[in-house]
């Protein structure tokens, strides 16, 4: 017997195919008896029982990565001082995502959702006070299991299939984000403006490097679906908003609320825009001063 | 590479899926708090070998003799390879510095690192392991 042989005979043993779905199941399910029992020692005590998510997905791989014990979003919420929104991710209404995606150094999960009325502290968005919001926990860790001593240059924004990035996203939605790190992870809550009004369409959130969403960092296909550019690091989630809450009336009305044109531009458009001679505008001034504006094309 | 760990002391893969999940839920319960990632892991290795060792040391006591064993409906086990069988018949002690060696391809200070043994006495536990296998397989361990 030699070392290919031992191998050989270790790699035919036939493991359930479905062992990592079921150990995540197993996790989750003493997780939330574990979330419930503290809940009923201490209702009002922040809680800071770290729990374990599992990294089963590495359970099977040659090497063992390293088992992350992560906050929960109510855990993440307590943290910020956030009662209700806490106790609202913990109920029927909210969505647990956990879904992962590793983007140049890091690996990107968005942990989970819930939209509603007057769950977290009234913020003033340029004068006006949005109260009905939608609320996504998500956390950021190296991918290589280093732990993260500082927060990364990420943006985080909601997208919609339909509308042109530069009309809906973080920047035009009313955003707060309220982020800490602990135990080298970063855990962000972002709200905005409810997203359910959308729910009609693909809702895309994006946490990505780079600014404001612009057509460099994001494509728009003919249909309106929305992608990363090729060469963006990133992750796009697709969220799973409930299509009955959706009020395209409301949607259209916040779109052109925004003062920013909303019809998204596929790739076409946009050379075809940019192949376009510039319109000059020619003007004189009291002074006899002659000056060309060159109106450029909206990117 | 904690299921075929696990694999090393207990019969079936179902059985070995069962060590590695208690495991992590062991993981879940009593967070213990590593140093790094290598402590972790060295952790999880011990963890999953004790587990495993004490699942085949409660098996031992319940068996019955294959007579009045039923044949459970569902998954049918294949039959193991010598190989397999070898190592699974070794003690434990043997058994796991075997594996780490063989199949993970740690040298004897990494497996000591691991196993919290001194270097030389996982060298007399490899030297002793081979020697068993070669008994038990009957053909030379390289």
């Amino acid at each position: 017997m030699n070392r290919q042989d031992y191998r050989a005979a270790f790699d035919a043993v036939d493991f359930s195919p479905d062992f990592e779905e079921q150990t995540l199941q197993r996790l989750a399910a003493a997780r939330q008896t574990s979330e419930k029992e503290q809940n009923k020692m201490s209702m009002n005590r922040t809680k800071k029982t770290a729990l374990l998510v599992a990294a089963a997905v590495a359970l099977l791989a040659v090497t063992v990565s390293a088992a992350v014990v992560w906050l929960t979003p109510a855990q993440v919420a307590d943290r910020v001082e956030e009662p209700l929104l806490a106790e609202a991710f913990q109920g029927d209404d909210a969505i647990v995502l956990d879904e992962s995606v590793t983007a140049g150094d890091y690996q990107i999960t968005l942990a989970g959702m819930v939209s509603g009325e007057d769950l977290s502290v009234p913020t003033d968005y340029n004068g006006e006070i949005i109260n009905d919001r939608t609320y996504a926990v998500f956390r950021v860790a190296r991918a290589d299991g280093e732990p993260l001593t500082d927060y990364p240059n990420l943006s985080y924004s909601p997208l919609v299939d339909g509308y042109h990035v530069r009309c809906v996203n973080a920047w035009t939605l009313g955003t707060t984000t309220q982020q800490f790190i602990e135990d080298g992870v970063v855990y962000c809550l972002f709200d905005c403006r409810n997203l359910e009004i959308f729910a009609d369409h693909p809702v895309r959130f994006a946490i990505y490097e780079g600014g404001v969403p612009n057509t460099d960092l994001f494509s728009m296909a003919e249909d309106g679906t929305i992608s990363l550019r090729e060469g963006v690091v990133g992750a796009l989630f697709t969220l799973p908003l409930d299509e009955s809450r959706a009020d395209p009336e409301a949607a259209q009305t916040f779109a052109e609320s925004t003062g920013i044109p909303w019809e998204p531009m596929t790739d076409a458009e946009l050379a075809a825009q940019a192949e376009a001679v510039p319109d000059v505008e020619k003007s004189v001034d009291d002074e006899g001063n002659l000056t060309f504006t060159i109106q450029e094309a909206d990117r | 590479m904690l299921l075929r760990i696990a694999m090393t002391r207990l019969p079936s893969p179902a059985d070995a899926e069962d060590a590695v999940q208690e495991v992590f839920l062991k993981l879940l319960t009593s967070r213990p708090q590593f140093r790094d990632a290598e402590h972790e892991k060295a952790w999880l290795i011990r963890a999953t070998l004790h587990r495993a060792c004490d699942m085949a040391r409660s098996a031992s006591r319940r068996d019955l003799p294959l007579e009045d064993a039923e044949v459970l409906p569902g998954r049918e086990l294949p039959e193991p390879s010598p190989i397999l069988s070898a190592v699974q018949a070794l003690p434990a002690k043997y058994s796991a510095v075997i594996h780490l060696y063989y199949y993970e391809g740690y040298s004897l200070k990494e497996i000591s690192k691991l196993l919290r043994l001194p270097v030389p006495t996982v060298g007399t536990r490899l030297s002793r392991g081979r020697e068993r296998l070669r008994q038990l397989l009957k053909e030379d361990v390289e």
